[in-house]
């Protein structure tokens, strides 16, 4: 019996219980990983396990489980469990969402690749790495994932949905005499043949970092910084997309309070958008863990603080809509609240007219490490400073850090392009649960008086 | 390696269980039982792999593994020799009755003496049993209790998301003892206190994941012999101040550290990396062993479902003569890092991180919390003329990590 099946056919009202559901996956994963030229992973597998969540008592339990002819047996399980737990707070009912039947990739997905395909693949990029002699130490990574999850939930609500996303990552290290530097370049495919002919994009990429050996580094202080759409990419994930999750205001009203919706937090060329329905990107989640629909959702709409992100229990909590953003990591976890495709809309201002109001600074291009609180910082890879309206000169800065909330207000213009990056490997971490699959991006922006280190 | 069939099993099963808490109160309890098992088939001078979640047996795995279409990797590596050992640790009788409702008293005594926070967060009580079987004679075992365990917390009505965070990790659940050291701390959550550019003694509570990272990527074999990374070159060499001493734990269940073995079926020592300032020791697996012509180190490292990569289990700084707080008494002023993520440290060993979290410390007492502000130092001056010492112990007690302090330069947001 296939999951959807098996899944639908479940009867959850012999359940004792105030609600619960039950998400089966169905996982196919390829890793491949080639170290310094020598192929040392190479490895697929089928995974399927089911995750099964009931509420009872005012109290959530939850089990992981891979045998599938136990789901009903693990479901009375946890309901069992539940007896011991005394309270006086009312469910508040959940609401029928519809059956939903959502697969597109059945056809044609990563399980359909051989093996020995895949490995062929990365392998014909190995030369175009040792083609440069700077290069002394190197990996290539590769994983891809098809996944199919089947749902239900005691209140009616059942979907079938699948994932598909395949990236590969080249790492390298160039090292001249005493001087060294570290750089790497990512590819996504939501299918296998967008992976191929990568050739010339790598060996130019390549070339482009062999002048960060002897790059000078940068004086610490404050600058006018122009952010490449990776670098506001996650600025917009790490800064505003985690302060954005509902879930940290669950018992703080007063937080409630200061993120209220309609206040001006950022200049008004800026609409910063969380959204799963972006098809082609790793950030793709058309129906949640939960069994809501995905949605565009305005975080910030013409710089007016529009909206945050829910699953049912904080949308329920705060009475505030359902936005399609509970996730879980796979079946091991329960659904959380997480973001999809995370970004700032592209806005009106020419490259060319951006770089000349940027004279003097500096202009930033991909990411090692992002983080953010009230503060945030960027590890960046490359920077140049702007001379005569283009990034010219490379330079070595460490952390790009600043104030969220001065940052939003510091942009000063935001550039016609748009780019989402999407990746297979790695991903948000929350909690116990990492890596998610998600996707940030966004156009080229302008901040300014942001600090440099 | 010859044409002879021989191949290799790696189960991990992992029992736990775990408490979530959300604005201040326990709202879910998880219970997992799941056991994944990876195969690898030496055949014709490659190994083939296959991986399955879930139970399983040897029959599945390895016919899984020599199934058509499945890619090989090189196998030019010397199979470790037989041995057998179970290296299992009991949780001494520790039920999971007892941790919820020890963590359930912690909490409430957290929420009690802070009812202006609110605290989120999870705990998680395990027993993962690893265990080795080859047809060329390896059967080893090992298994330990641990706890790992965070509250997040927030100032209600803060904008951010956490405002700081009171961790433990360890075979047991140390709930006083972690939040007898934090207190301290939440009570200054207030006051501000001053602090300005300039150059600090630091106060590190725990190591900083980054400089943790770049290290264990530089001793590798793989990065070492390549010639790129910072310690190529300089084995046998003194390259640190000569109060530093590192080494690789694999083993210390008084830290939860278990590994007798790694995931190729070496068994292995705990292993000096660095010793009095010398660098002592790189890292191998077999395959790497055999090709630069020594012993593997026992840092084959592989996962269920992975390749074997060459890692460290756990670096951890050898503790100096005095506590802590004795070293931050004898200091007018120092910076104490809670919360400092985000940075990086480059190919030269230039390190520089934000600090989210940090308090200023007078002759041993805390002042205040501290502004968002950055550290910065090279590596080679933090573990050298820049060093100004390593305690005798961590920060929550029991745990592997001694604290310790650096001169750096402190730059105010």
């Amino acid at each position: 019996m296939n999951i959807k099946d098996r899944v639908f056919n479940l009867d959850l009202s012999i359940i004792d219980c105030d609600y619960c559901d039950v998400r089966v996956e169905d996982v196919f994963e390829a890793t491949i990983r080639i170290n310094n030229g020598d192929l040392t992973t190479c490895l697929d597998q089928k995974t399927v396990g089911a995750f099964l969540r009931l509420k009872k008592n005012g109290m959530w339990l939850y089990s992981s489980i891979t045998d599938l002819s136990q789901i009903e047996n693990g479901l009375k399980d946890l309901a069992q469990k539940a007896k011991v737990f005394k309270s006086t707070e009312t469910e508040i009912p959940r609401k029928n969402n519809g059956v939903h039947e959502l697969v597109k990739h059945k056809e044609n997905n990563y399980s359909k690749i051989s093996l020995a395909d895949k490995r062929d693949l990365v392998q014909s990029y190995v030369k175009i790495v040792n083609a440069v002699p700077q290069i002394k130490s190197s990996v290539i990574m590769y994983k891809d994932m098809y996944k199919i999850k089947a749902f239900k939930n005691s209140v009616g609500t059942a979907f079938e949905y699948d994932f598909n996303s395949g990236s590969f990552i080249v790492l390298f290290d160039l090292t001249e005499g005493e001087n060294n530097f570290s750089d790497y370049q990512r590819f996504h495919g939501v299918q296998f043949e967008n992976l191929k002919n990568k050739e010339a994009e790598m060996a130019a990429y390549i070339q482009e970092s062999i002048p960060f050996l002897t790059a000078p580094t940068i004086e610490p202080g404050k600058y006018q910084v122009v952010m490449n759409p990776q670098i506001t990419g996650v600025f917009t994930h790490e800064s505003f997309g985690h302060n954005s999750e509902a879930d940290f205001m669950l018992g703080d009203p007063l937080a409630v309070q200061q993120w209220r919706l309609g206040q001006a937090v950022a200049v008004p060329q800026v609409s910063l958008i969380d959204s799963g329905l972006h098809a082609d990107s790793s950030g793709h989640c058309p129906i949640d863990d939960e069994g809501e629909i995905s949605q565009k959702t305005y975080l910030i709409k013409e710089g007016i603080l529009n909206g945050r992100l829910h699953n049912i229990e904080t949308s329920n909590e705060m009475n505030e809509p359902t936005t399609g953003n509970g996730r879980a990591m796979n079946f091991e976890f329960e659904p959380i609240v997480r973001m999809t495709a995370t970004y700032i809309e592209n806005g009106t201002t020419p490259l060319d007219e951006l770089y000349k109001k940027a004279e003097g600074g500096l202009y930033f291009q991909g990411y090692n490490y992002g983080s953010g609180m009230s503060t945030f910082t960027i590890a960046p890879v490359r920077a140049f400073r702007i001379k005569n309206g283009k990034a010219s000169e490379p330079v070595r800065a460490t952390v790009i850090s600043g104030s969220v909330f001065e940052t939003l207000m510091n942009i000063q213009a935001v550039g016609n392009d748009f780019d989402l990056n999407s990746s297979a490997i790695g991903g948000c971490g929350k909690m116990t649960q990492m890596p998610l699959p998600v996707a940030m991006g966004g156009p080229t922006i302008l901040v300014k008086d942001m600090q440099v280190s | 390696m010859n044409n002879v069939i021989s191949n290799d099993i790696l189960k991990v099963s992992k029992e736990s269980f775990h408490i979530k808490v959300t604005g201040s109160k326990i709202t879910g309890l998880v219970q997992k039982n799941i056991q994944k098992t990876g195969a690898r088939v030496f055949k014709n001078n490659q190994i083939f792999s296959s991986a399955i979640v879930g139970q399983t047996n040897a029959d599945e795995l390895i016919a899984a593994a020599q199934r058509l279409g499945n890619v090989g990797i090189d196998a030019d590596l010397d199979l470790p020799a037989p041995a057998q050992g179970e290296f299992i640790l009991s949780a001494n009788g520790i039920t999971q009755d007892q941790v919820l409702s020890d963590f359930k008293s912690a909490l409430e005594h957290l929420n009690s003496t802070f009812p202006k926070l609110v605290f989120n967060g999870e705990l998680e009580f395990s027993i993962q049993t690893k265990n080795l079987t080859s047809s060329g004679g390896q059967n080893l075992t090992s298994a330990g209790p641990w706890f790992d365990w965070y509250l997040l917390f927030k100032k209600q009505g803060s904008k951010n998301s956490m405002d700081g965070h009171i961790t433990h990790k360890g075979p047991t659940p140390q709930f006083k003892e972690t939040i007898d050291v934090n207190l301290e701390l939440l009570r200054k959550l207030d006051t501000a206190a001053p602090i300005k550019n300039g150059n600090y003694p630091v106060l590190f509570l725990q190591p900083d994941e980054q400089i943790q990272a770049k290290i264990a990527e530089d001793i590798s074999a793989y990065k070492y012999h390549s010639g790129a990374g910072s310690f190529a070159g300089k084995l046998g060499h003194k390259v640190f101040e000569s109060d530093i001493s590192i080494q690789d734990l694999s083993y210390a269940p008084q830290f939860g550290f278990y590994d007798k073995f790694d995931g190729e079926g070496v068994l292995r020592e705990n292993l000096s990396i660095i010793e009095n300032g010398v660098f002592k020791n790189v890292l191998y697996d077999l395959r790497n062993a055999k090709k630069y012509n020594t012993q593997s180190t026992g840092n084959g490292l592989r996962g269920y479902n992975s390749g074997i990569t060459i890692r460290p289990y756990n670096l951890t700084t050898t503790a100096g003569p005095t506590a802590w707080h004795e070293i931050l008494k004898t200091i007018p002023e120092c910076l104490v890092i809670v919360v400092g993520f985000g940075g990086t440290i480059d190919e030269n060993l230039d390190y520089s991180t934000p600090v989210q979290i940090s308090y200023l410390a007078q002759y041993g007492e805390i002042v205040g919390l501290c502004p968002q502000l950055s550290i910065k130092s090279n590596l080679k001056d933090m573990f050298g003329a820049k060093l100004i010492g390593v305690a005798a112990d961590s920060f929550v007690p029991g745990e592997p990590h001694p604290c310790a302090f650096y001169e750096m330069e402190v730059i105010v947001h």
